[in-house]
C-alpha cells in the first residue's frame, strides 16, 4: 500500500516513560511489543486493520526485536498461527475483525482452543458492529464459551488497553487458554495517550532459534487426547483463569455503595458514565452514585466476585451489549447457587439488541430505578428526554422531509464503477438477472443507483451462495467478487466447486489489486513495486496474471480480462458470457487498479515532475451547460461523486444543470458512457500539457491559432 | 461568506474565545460532535483540537467510526475536552459517543450533513452552539433526479437557526478552496473563533503548526474562518447568488417591437426566448416565436409566460448543427481554459466526446432522404464514440461544416415534426383555454414540453411519453379539465425525475437465452 504509517511506527519505537499518543488499535500494537511477543499476525478488516498495516511497515524495529509478522489470507490462517504457542513457550497475537472474521477462523480456533497454550496466545478482535458497519451483531462472546478461551472487554481508556494487553499474556500462561481481546469501534479509533514502556525482545524468535519441539501426541486433537482436553478445559484452564482474574482484580468497582447497583461490560462503561450523568445517577465529575461493578473479563465469570458484589442488594442492572444475555443468565445461576437474593433486571429493562449508546441506556436506567429505587429517580432523565424528543419534533417539521442517506459509494475515477455502468447498459437490453454479490467495495453497487445484487453470503461467497440459484433461474446468474475475496475464499469455494460441478454462471472478479475496502492491502496478485512505479498514472494491475493464471490452472475454459474502462468492451464481454452456449463457469476479470493507491502513487509524483519543471499531462472532464438538458440519465449510469449538479446558467432552464466538479480525476467514464449509451453530445475531454518544450509549444500555437481562425468568436447567449 | 446569529433570548452571554475561565468550574467535559464527509479532513481536526486542549493543559479524547466512510459517505467524530485531572484523582471517563441533548458545539462540514445531526436530536436550543458550513455536497438521491431533486437550502437554514443555541453558518468550502486546504482548517478556525470551546487562538494555531504540512494555507484558512466566526469579520453574505441578473438581450427591431407589445409578465421572457432564436437560427425564426407567444398572451398572460419558456426550449431543440454551433465557439475555448486554470505556456486540448447515430444524423438531413436512413437505421446497443478535437484546425472547421447546415434546418426531417408537434401543443393549449376550468389545465400543459428533452434514446422516450400524456390530457380536459391537470401534473413529474427506461422483461424459456445477435 502507497499510505505512511510513518508517525505511527515512531509511536511503536517508544521507550519506558516516554508518552505515547495516538489511536488505540496502535495503543494495543505497542503492548504487543511491550510483552514480548515473538510473531503477529492477521486478516485486516476495520477496525483493526491498522494493526497489521503499522506492523507491517515497521519493519526495522520488529527486525531488531526479532517479532515475526504475517499478514495472512484469511482469518482460518491466522487462527492456525497460533499453533506456535501451543507447541512452543512463545507469545503471540493474531487479529481480525469479529464476528465476521472470528467466524472464519472457528474450525482452527477449536483446534487451537482445545490442546491449550504454553506461550501466552492473544486474538485482538475489532468489533465492528452498529453506526453504519456491514457487520451482525452477533456475539464472539459466543465463541469464547464453546471454546473455553478467556475474554476480556476492557474499559477504553488508553492505560488501561495496554495494562490490559500486558495482563492477558500472563493471563493466557497461567490459565493455559488463548484470550480474546474484544475491541469495539470506537476504542479502536480513540485517540489518546498513554506512559510507554520498553519493548521486550522475545527470548524464542526470528533471532534466538529453537530445535523442534518433542512430539507430544496430548496436544492432537485425537482420542483419547481429546478427551483430555474437554476434561483440561473445565477442570484446570478456567479455574485457573477465574483465579487470575480475581487475584489481579481485573474487574473494577466504580461508585458509591447502595443498596441497587450495575453490572456492565468494560467496553460500554463510557456509555454508562454519560447516561448517569443524564440521568441524574452520577456526579458532575462522572463518579456514580450507585455502586457498578465493571467487567474488563467477560467469561469466564467469577461467581465469588458477582456474589460479593450483589450480595445485600435489593437488584442490578446487567449493562451486556448484544443478544443472547450470556452473563445475565450465567450471573442469576451463579447467585441462585451461592444462595444472594438480588433481583436481577437486564434484557427485560434494556434493549434486546442493538448496541448500548446512552441513550438506550438511560432509558434502561429510568425503568430500573422507578422499579427498584424510586428514591433514586430524578426528573433529570425526563427532562433530558422531553428536550430531545422536542428537538428532533422540531427538526423534522422544519426540514419537512427526511434527510436523504449517503450511504458510501464508489471514489471519484474508482475502476470498479465503470463495470455496474456496463452491467446496467447490459441489463437494457438483456434484462435483469440474479446478481449473487460479494463483501468489497463493489457491494456499494447495491446502492443507488446502480442497485445491483440479490445477496451477500459472506466474503468471498458470491459464486458460492448462487450455486443454487443457477439452477432455477430463467436467465444466467452473475455472482461478483473482488481479489481480496477471491483470494480469501472466493477461489476454493467459488471457482474450484463451480468448475467440478459444473455450475453455469458467470463470475466477475474485480482485480484492483489490493484488498481495498480495508485499507488497500496487499494481495498476492498485487502489481508488483516495480511494475507499480512503471505505470505512474496508468493502471498497474494489467502487469499481474496471478489470477488468470489460477483460473486456466483449476479448468475454466471461457476467461476473459477487460480493463474496466473500456465500458464499450466491457459491456460487449458480459453480454457474450451471458448469452454464449460454452456450459461450465465463465469467468470475466474486469482488470483497473485501485484509484486510492492510484493517486496516493501519482499525485506526489506529479507534483515533484511539476516542481522539477518536467513536461506533465493532465486531464479532466466538462459538461456544456448549454447541450445538458437535465435528464441526469449520466449520473444514474455512472454514479460518480465528482458528477454533480447545479444552478443553470441559462435563464430559460428552470432546474438544475449537470456538471462536473474539480475533484474529477479525469478516468474519463463519464465521457466513455456518453458515447456507449449514446447519452448526450455535452461531454468533453480537456486535456493540459505543463511545461511543454518549445517545439511542442509552438507547434500547438499555430494548431490553436488555426482552429481560432476556423471559429466564430460571439458567445451562444448573453 | 458567513453569519452568526446568537438567540435573542439568551441569557448567558457567548464565552470571549478561548476563554478556559468560561468553563471553569463545570466539572462536566465540553461535547464536540463533528458531522462530516469522508476525505474532508475530520480526523486532522479532531487531532488539531486534541494538540490544542494539551497545549491549554486541557485533556481531550476524540472518537471516529471512519470504517468505509473514507468512500464519500457521511461520517462523525466526537472529541470531549476536560480539565486535566489533579494530581492523585483519577482520570474522568470521557464518552466515546456523543449524548443527543449533551452536545455543545456542533460543527458540520457540509450543509445537509447538520441537517442529518438536527433530525437525530444533536442540537438543542438551550446548549447547542452549530457551525455549518453552507456550501452543498449533493447526495446521490438528490443528484439522480431528472428534475430538481436538491433539498431546500431554506429549510435547513431555518431549522438550524431553531435549534442552535447560537448558529455560526459559514461557507468554509469557499474557505477551503480560496487558501488551497482541506476544510479541516476553516472549520478548525470557526470552532476556535465561535468562543464555544475553552481552547486559545495561540494553541489552536501552535497545533496546525505541529502538523508541519501545508500549513501557511491551513492558517490562513483558519485566520479568515476564526474571525468571521468570532463576529471581528463579516464575508459576504450571499456568496451563493443564483447567477444573478443578466442584462436583457438585444434584439433585432422588427422582432424587438414586438416583443415590447407583449404584456410585462411575458415579454421578458419572451425577450430572452427570441434572443435565443435569432442565434439558434435566425430573425425569421425569432418571429414566429413571438407570433406564437402572442397568440396565448392574447387568451391568457400567465400560461403565455410559461408557455413561452418551454416554446424557446422546444424551437431551439438541441440537433446536430446546434450541438455543433455551441461547440465551435471560439468564446467556449476561451473559457475552458480559464476553467482549466491552464497558464499562457500550458498547451490545452479540448476533445468531444460524440456517439452520432443514424437517427441524429437523418434529423438534419432533408426530409425525404432523413426518413431513408431513419427507416434503414439499427436502434439500441452500444454506440461507437468519435472524439473530435475542436482545438484542431481540422476539428474545428468539421464542427463549422455542421454548425452551418443551419441554412439548410428549415428542411430537415425532424424540423417538419418538430414545428407539427408544436403547432398541435399550441392549439391544444387554446382548445384548453376555452374550456371551462381551463385556466389552471392549460398552465399545466404549458409546461409539458420540458418532457421532450435529451438526445438519443432519452430523447425518443421522452417523445413518447410527451405523446401519451398529451392524448389522455386532450381526450379529458373538455369533461373534466380539473382532473387532466391532476394526472398530467403527476405523469409529467414522474416522466421528469425518473427518464429510464424499464428493463425488458426476460421472456420465458430454458436458459442459456440469446437476446442479442451474435456478433
Amino acid at each position: 500500500m502507497e499510505r505512511s504509517f510513518a508517525r505511527e511506527v515512531d509511536q511503536l519505537a517508544l521507550g519506558a516513560g516516554e508518552t505515547f499518543r495516538g489511536e488505540g488499535i496502535v495503543a494495543v500494537t505497542k503492548a504487543l511489543l511491550q510483552s514480548g511477543v515473538a510473531y503477529v499476525g492477521g486478516y485486516q478488516g476495520s477496525p483493526v486493520s491498522q494493526l497489521l498495516d503499522v506492523m507491517v511497515q515497521a519493519g526495522d524495529l520488529l527486525a531488531e526485536l526479532g517479532v515475526h509478522v504475517e499478514p495472512c489470507t484469511n482469518e482460518a490462517a491466522a487462527a492456525a498461527m497460533l499453533a506456535a504457542s501451543v507447541a512452543y513457550p512463545v507469545r503471540g497475537a493474531v487479529t481480525w475483525k469479529s464476528i465476521v472474521g472470528t467466524n472464519v477462523a472457528a474450525d482452527a480456533l477449536s483446534h487451537v482452543g482445545s490442546p491449550g497454550v504454553v506461550g501466552g496466545a492473544l486474538i485482538v478482535v475489532g468489533e465492528d458492529t452498529g453506526e453504519g458497519s456491514s457487520v451482525a451483531q452477533e456475539r464472539t462472546h459466543a465463541f469464547a464459551m464453546k471454546s473455553s478461551f478467556v475474554l476480556l472487554d476492557p474499559r477504553p481508556e488508553l492505560q488501561h488497553l495496554v495494562d490490559t494487553v500486558e495482563a492477558a499474556f500472563s493471563l493466557s500462561e497461567a490459565s493455559h487458554a488463548p484470550v480474546m481481546l474484544q475491541l469495539r469501534i470506537r476504542a479502536c479509533h480513540l485517540q489518546g495517550s498513554f506512559v510507554a514502556r520498553d519493548n521486550v525482545a522475545p527470548a524464542i524468535s526470528m533471532l534466538h532459534h529453537a530445535e523442534a519441539a518433542p512430539v507430544d501426541i496430548g496436544l492432537i486433537p485425537h482420542p483419547p487426547s481429546t478427551f483430555a482436553h474437554e476434561r483440561l478445559k473445565v477442570a484446570e484452564r478456567l479455574p485457573a483463569a477465574r483465579r487470575y482474574i480475581a487475584e489481579h482484580a481485573l474487574n473494577e468497582r466504580f461508585g458509591a455503595e447502595g443498596e441497587v447497583g450495575a453490572i456492565v461490560q468494560g467496553g460500554i462503561w463510557p456509555n454508562l458514565v454519560q447516561a448517569l450523568v443524564v440521568a441524574g445517577l452520577a456526579a458532575d465529575d462522572g463518579t456514580p452514585r450507585l455502586p457498578v461493578l465493571v467487567l474488563n473479563a467477560t467469561y469466564p465469570l467469577v461467581p465469588g466476585e458477582l456474589a460479593d458484589f450483589c450480595r445485600g442488594k435489593r437488584a442490578v442492572l446487567v449493562l451486556e451489549e448484544g443478544h443472547p444475555g450470556f452473563i445475565e443468565l450465567e450471573l442469576a445461576s451463579h447467585l441462585a447457587h451461592a444462595g444472594v437474593s438480588c433481583a436481577i433486571e437486564g434484557k427485560e429493562a434494556m434493549a434486546q439488541a442493538g448496541e448500548y449508546q446512552a441513550e438506550a441506556i438511560v432509558g434502561g436506567l429510568s425503568r430500573f430505578v422507578a422499579k427498584h429505587a424510586p428514591a433514586l429517580a430524578s426528573g433529570a432523565a425526563d427532562a433530558w428526554r422531553n428536550e430531545v424528543d422536542a428537538a428532533r419534533a422540531l427538526a423534522s417539521e422544519l426540514l419537512g422531509a427526511p434527510v436523504p442517506a449517503r450511504p458510501p459509494g464508489f471514489c471519484i475515477g474508482c475502476p470498479e464503477r465503470p463495470v455496474f455502468s456496463a452491467l446496467k447498459l447490459v441489463e437494457r437490453e438483456l434484462g435483469p438477472r440474479h446478481c449473487a454479490a460479494d463483501v468489497g467495495c463493489h457491494s456499494f453497487a447495491m446502492f443507488a443507483p446502480f442497485r445491483i445484487g440479490h445477496t451477500i453470503a459472506g466474503y468471498g461467497m458470491g459464486l458460492a451462495s448462487a450455486a443454487a440459484v443457477a439452477p432455477f433461474q430463467r436467465q444466467r446468474v452473475l455472482a461478483t467478487v473482488g481479489d481480496g475475496g477471491f483470494w480469501h475464499s472466493g477461489f476454493l469455494a467459488g471457482v474450484t466447486a463451480a468448475v467440478k460441478n459444473g455450475t453455469d454462471a458467470v463470475l466477475l472478479v474485480f482485480k484492483n489489486g489490493y484488498s481495498s475496502a480495508t485499507g488497500t492491502q496487499e494481495l498476492v496478485s498485487s502489481p508488483a513495486g516495480g511494475s507499480r512505479s512503471d505505470a505512474g498514472g496508468a493502471s498497474a494491475t494489467a502487469s499481474d496474471a496471478t489470477i488468470e493464471d489460477v483460473l486456466a490452472g483449476v479448468g475454466v475454459r471461457w476467461r476473459r480480462t477487460v480493463h474496466t474502462y473500456d465500458v464499450a468492451a466491457m459491456a460487449r464481454t458480459l453480454a457474450e458470457a451471458f448469452t454464449t452456449d460454452e456450459p461450465g463457469l465463465k469467468v470475466v476479470v474486469a482488470e483497473g487498479e485501485c484509484q486510492l493507491e492510484r493517486q496516493r502513487r501519482h499525485k506526489p509524483r506529479l507534483a515533484r515532475m511539476a516542481a522539477a519543471g518536467e513536461r506533465i499531462e493532465l486531464a479532466r472532464y466538462g459538461i456544456d451547460p448549454e447541450l445538458c438538458t437535465g435528464d441526469r440519465s449520466c449520473v444514474r449510469l455512472s454514479g460518480c461523486p465528482s458528477l454533480t449538479v447545479g444552478p443553470s446558467p441559462d435563464p430559460l432552464r428552470t432546474t438544475p444543470v449537470t456538471m462536473i466538479d474539480a475533484e474529477c480525476v479525469g478516468c474519463g467514464l463519464c465521457g466513455s458512457l456518453a458515447q456507449v449509451a449514446a447519452l448526450c453530445p455535452s461531454f468533453y475531454r480537456v486535456e493540459v500539457v505543463r511545461n511543454a518544450r518549445a517545439p511542442e509549444r509552438f507547434l500547438a500555437r499555430m494548431r490553436a491559432w488555426a482552429a481560432g481562425a476556423a471559429l466564430p468568436g460571439e458567445t451562444p447567449w448573453a | 461568506m458567513g453569519v452568526i446569529e446568537t438567540r435573542a433570548a439568551l441569557h448567558v452571554p457567548a464565552p470571549a474565545p478561548g476563554d478556559a475561565g468560561a468553563r471553569r468550574g463545570r466539572r462536566e467535559p465540553v461535547s464536540i460532535l463533528v458531522a462530516a464527509l469522508g476525505g474532508q479532513g475530520g480526523g486532522v481536526l479532531t487531532e488539531w483540537i486534541g494538540d490544542a486542549a494539551r497545549r491549554d493543559g486541557l485533556v481531550a479524547q476524540s472518537t471516529s467510526s471512519p470504517g468505509v466512510s473514507q468512500r464519500t459517505g457521511a461520517t462523525t467524530y466526537y472529541v470531549e475536552i476536560a480539565h486535566a485531572p489533579v494530581a492523585g484523582e483519577p482520570p474522568r471517563t470521557l464518552g466515546l459517543l456523543p449524548v443527543p441533548g449533551r452536545v455543545d458545539v456542533l460543527v458540520c462540514a457540509e450543509l445537509v450533513e447538520a441537517a442529518r445531526m438536527l433530525e437525530r436530536g444533536f442540537a438543542t436550543p438551550s446548549r447547542t452552539t452549530v457551525i455549518a458550513s453552507t456550501h452543498r455536497v449533493y447526495t446521490t438521491a438528490e443528484k439522480s433526479s431528472g428534475a430538481d431533486g436538491r433539498v431546500d437550502e431554506a429549510r435547513v437554514l431555518a431549522a438550524i437557526r431553531a435549534l442552535a443555541r447560537r448558529a455560526v453558518l459559514v461557507d468554509l468550502d469557499a474557505l477551503r478552496i480560496a487558501h488551497a486546504t482541506a476544510i479541516s482548517a476553516p472549520a478548525f478556525g470557526a470552532l476556535a473563533g465561535s468562543g464555544a470551546v475553552p481552547l486559545s487562538r495561540a494553541a489552536c494555531e501552535a497545533a496546525i503548526r505541529a502538523t508541519g504540512k501545508g500549513v501557511d494555507g491551513s492558517l490562513a484558512a483558519f485566520d479568515a474562518a476564526y474571525a468571521i466566526a468570532s463576529g471581528d469579520a463579516r464575508g459576504e453574505p450571499g456568496a451563493k447568488d443564483r447567477g444573478g441578473r443578466t442584462p436583457a438581450p438585444i434584439l433585432p427591431a422588427r422582432v424587438d417591437e414586438r416583443v415590447r407589445e407583449l404584456p410585462p409578465g411575458v415579454s421578458a421572457l419572451a425577450r430572452l426566448g427570441a434572443a435565443r432564436l435569432v442565434d439558434y437560427q435566425d430573425e425569421r425564426y425569432a418571429s414566429l416565436y413571438v407570433d406564437r407567444v402572442t397568440r396565448i398572451a392574447r387568451l391568457d398572460v400567465d400560461v403565455a409566460a410559461a408557455a413561452a419558456r418551454e416554446l424557446a426550449r422546444w424551437m431551439g431543440y438541441e440537433d446536430a448543427i446546434r450541438v455543433a454551433a455551441i461547440k465551435a465557439r471560439r468564446a467556449r475555448l476561451a473559457r475552458i481554459r480559464e476553467e482549466a486554470s491552464a497558464g499562457p505556456a500550458d498547451i490545452v486540448r479540448v476533445r468531444e466526446m460524440f456517439a452520432p447515430g443514424a437517427d441524429e444524423i437523418a434529423a438534419v438531413m432533408p426530409a425525404p432522404l432523413g426518413r431513408w436512413i431513419e427507416g434503414r437505421a439499427r436502434r439500441g446497443g452500444p454506440r461507437r464514440g468519435v472524439s473530435v478535437e475542436t482545438s484542431s484546425f481540422t476539428g474545428a472547421l468539421a464542427l463549422r461544416g455542421v454548425a452551418a447546415l443551419r441554412r439548410l434546418r428549415r428542411r430537415s426531417l425532424r424540423y417538419g415534426r418538430e414545428q407539427a408537434a408544436i403547432d398541435a401543443w399550441l392549439a391544444a393549449l387554446e382548445r384548453t383555454l376555452g374550456a371551462p376550468g381551463g385556466h389552471r389545465a392549460a398552465l399545466a400543459l404549458a409546461t409539458l414540453p420540458a418532457l421532450r428533452r435529451g438526445y438519443g434514446e432519452t430523447h425518443a422516450r421522452g417523445l413518447a411519453r410527451y405523446d401519451a400524456i398529451l392524448a389522455a390530457f386532450c381526450g379529458r380536459v373538455g369533461s373534466d379539465a380539473e382532473g387532466a391537470a391532476l394526472a398530467l401534473e403527476r405523469d409529467r413529474d414522474a416522466a421528469l425525475s425518473l427518464p429510464d427506461p424499464e428493463p425488458p422483461v426476460p421472456a420465458a424459456g430454458p436458459q442459456p437465452l440469446r437476446f442479442v445477435r451474435k456478433a
